[in-house]
């Protein structure tokens, strides 16, 4: 026996970083687990879906217009007290939210500071904007977005669209998920080869999406689907009529 | 008693911040005990939080030609501890110093220590020491006495603050840098103004400490087992808090009738008046003249640009509407951060 098979080794690879390609994996994995959350999110603000979102551009649109610092109070006030019916937990993501969004509209804005010309109202103005915003995408469903379009007259086929792309995010991000552990469970060592992959995933993920969106269509048509989402109705109650009022003030401050 | 800014030097600033940090340290260890025996203990935060901001809104006026407000930091040190007070009160400070420019934000640590240390710890230790002394009603008295004896104090203590500037921090000539008022000018002012302020604080705290004994006895700090305490009897204490706060809203446009500054709240022209009329040098302070002036987003309690009285007295509700949302806000948040790192815990 050669002497160097008699050797006791304890051999221990290098973690390797995973290469290119495959460092998107755990992206994607906590993306997909993220969207799977955000899908969990129960309603709450229980509001009629288009009367919100009427709510929501005119609380936009009164603060892109007005410089009256009293109006800017009042609506940052309604806000707050339309913040006050959620709980703890929503309102603190509709926060996290808002300050990312804001934290990037910073960066932006940052060249007008550094020349003078920056304006700390305006920003004030556009970090309401953003909770307004946020709020309205916390805690309304996407079928009740939809619902408010449908209401809105936006036509079917955008109303389609959204809601194909919203409902199958999933379902191709899984697939995708799924192609690059097979690519990672095949390959051996620090391989280059994956990032010659790219067009390979994508284009089978392109052909698995048409297949998919064909046989989704065929199954919608065989369950008498015409293209018109007649069926989405809600009634207004309450609490609807209370938002109606309180939007009809804001709307006042516009005119005023 | 709001401390403004450029009446204390940025050393005497850090010292009281210094003395304030394990006060605050201390009081969040205790209250995060408090909420895991007791849930409902951060919504009543903020609204500790909202009743104070707007008994500090009452201006009385009060003889010398100023004015001055109760703080209501003994009534929520007996209703909910004084660990708690000290942070409710201090979150009242934040929210008046950085929104509506009342306090400056360099003496919030100063501001804290008189008002959300020693008056809710004194009033606190009145209250238990009466109800030892006094058999029959100790509890009533204590409320009254706490809340007296507590202002004075905090009172008390603010104008050693005050009164100190002049002696240890002046230019060569001798001419304070920041309050001018030496000590024998500012600890009388700062007594002999809540001596009688006092009496409202008392009777504040006695009031509201009555009507809560009397309808949700059980919701008072260490009255009872809080486990035992029934749903319905916290749902009363909610209740009559609201309503107390809801009125105290109402009536908050009365402070605007005493129009005049609180002792040592004057601008620059007013430490000049006053300078004159005690006899001083007339002589503005340096630092009140190029000191740091940080303007509040809805300075003294109005809406910017409308001085009419009808305005003013909106702008006063208005700002007690906008504290109270903070605070309740404030204290969601809170409750869904601490449930979070108690499910982290577990």
């Amino acid at each position: 026996m050669p002497d160097w098979l008699m050797k006791t080794e304890n051999y221990q690879p290098q973690p390797q970083k995973k290469s290119g390609l495959l460092s998107n994996e755990k992206i994607l994995t906590n993306l997909l687990n993220k969207l799977h959350q955000e899908s969990s999110i129960t309603q709450q603000h229980q509001f009629h879906p288009v009367v919100y979102l009427i709510n929501v551009l005119l609380i936009s649109l009164v603060l892109c217009c007005t410089n009256n610092r009293l109006t800017v109070w009042l609506v940052a006030l309604y806000e707050a007290l339309l913040l006050l019916r959620l709980n703890g937990k929503t309102i603190l993501k509709i926060f996290k939210r808002s300050l990312k969004l804001f934290i990037l509209n910073l960066f932006l804005y940052c060249p007008a500071f550094l020349l003078g010309t920056g304006n700390v109202f305006f920003l004030i103005k556009i970090g309401l904007v953003f909770v307004a915003i946020m709020t309205y995408a916390t805690t309304t469903s996407v079928y009740d977005f939809l619902t408010a379009l449908k209401q809105l007259h936006v036509p079917n086929f955008i109303i389609f669209q959204i809601d194909i792309f919203v409902k199958h995010l999933h379902v191709l991000g899984d697939f995708l998920l799924q192609m690059l552990q097979a690519i990672e469970a095949r390959s051996v060592g620090n391989s280059s080869v994956h990032n010659h992959m790219i067009g390979v995933i994508f284009g089978n993920l392109y052909l698995e999406m048409v297949k998919y969106g064909k046989e989704l269509y065929n199954a919608l048509v065989a369950r008498a689907f015409t293209g018109n989402y007649n069926y989405m109705r809600h009634r207004l109650n309450k609490r609807d009529y209370l938002l109606i009022g309180g939007e009809l003030a804001v709307f006042v401050l516009l005119i005023i | 008693m709001h401390i403004p800014e450029n009446y204390l030097s940025p050393a005497t600033c850090i010292t009281m911040f210094a003395a304030m940090a394990p006060v605050w340290y201390v009081s969040a260890k205790k209250v995060k005990v408090q909420i895991e025996e007791k849930k409902e203990t951060i919504p009543q935060l903020g609204i500790g939080a909202s009743l104070a901001f707007l008994i500090m809104m009452f201006n009385v006026p009060v003889p010398g030609g100023t004015t001055a407000h109760a703080v209501g930091s003994a009534l929520l040190a007996i209703l909910l501890g004084p660990w708690a007070a000290c942070l409710a009160v201090t979150l009242a400070l934040v929210v008046q110093a950085f929104l509506f420019g009342d306090g400056g934000i360099l003496c919030i640590g100063a501001n804290a220590f008189n008002m959300a240390f020693v008056l809710p710890f004194v009033g606190y230790g009145v209250f238990l020491l009466c109800k030892k002394i006094f058999k029959k009603g100790g509890d009533k008295i204590g409320a009254f006495a706490g809340g007296y004896l507590g202002i004075v104090c905090a009172a008390a203590c603010c104008g050693i603050e005050l009164g100190l500037q002049p002696l240890l921090f002046h230019t060569a000539s001798g001419h304070p840098l920041y309050c001018p008022y030496p000590l024998r000018i500012a600890v009388p002012a700062m007594v002999g103004v809540h001596l009688i302020v006092g009496l409202l604080e008392g009777t504040i705290s006695v009031a509201v400490y009555s009507y809560i004994k009397k309808i949700a006895p059980q919701t008072i700090y260490n009255a009872h087992d809080y486990q035992a305490v029934s749903n319905n009897a916290k749902s009363v204490w909610r209740k009559a808090f609201y309503w107390i706060i809801g009125i105290a809203l109402v009536l908050t446009p009365l402070g605007l009738l005493a129009s005049a500054p609180a002792w040592g709240e004057w601008d620059a022209q007013g430490v000049k008046a006053n300078l004159q009329r005690y006899h001083l040098p007339s002589i503005v302070p340096k630092a009140m003249q190029h000191g740091n002036s940080y303007h509040a987003l809805f300075d003294g309690y109005a809406i910017p640009g409308m001085n009419g009285h009808f305005t003013q007295a909106l702008g006063y509700i208005l700002c007690g509407v906008t504290a109270i949302i903070i605070f309740m806000l404030v204290s969601k948040i809170l409750t869904a951060l601490l449930s979070k790192d108690n499910s982290a815990d577990k």
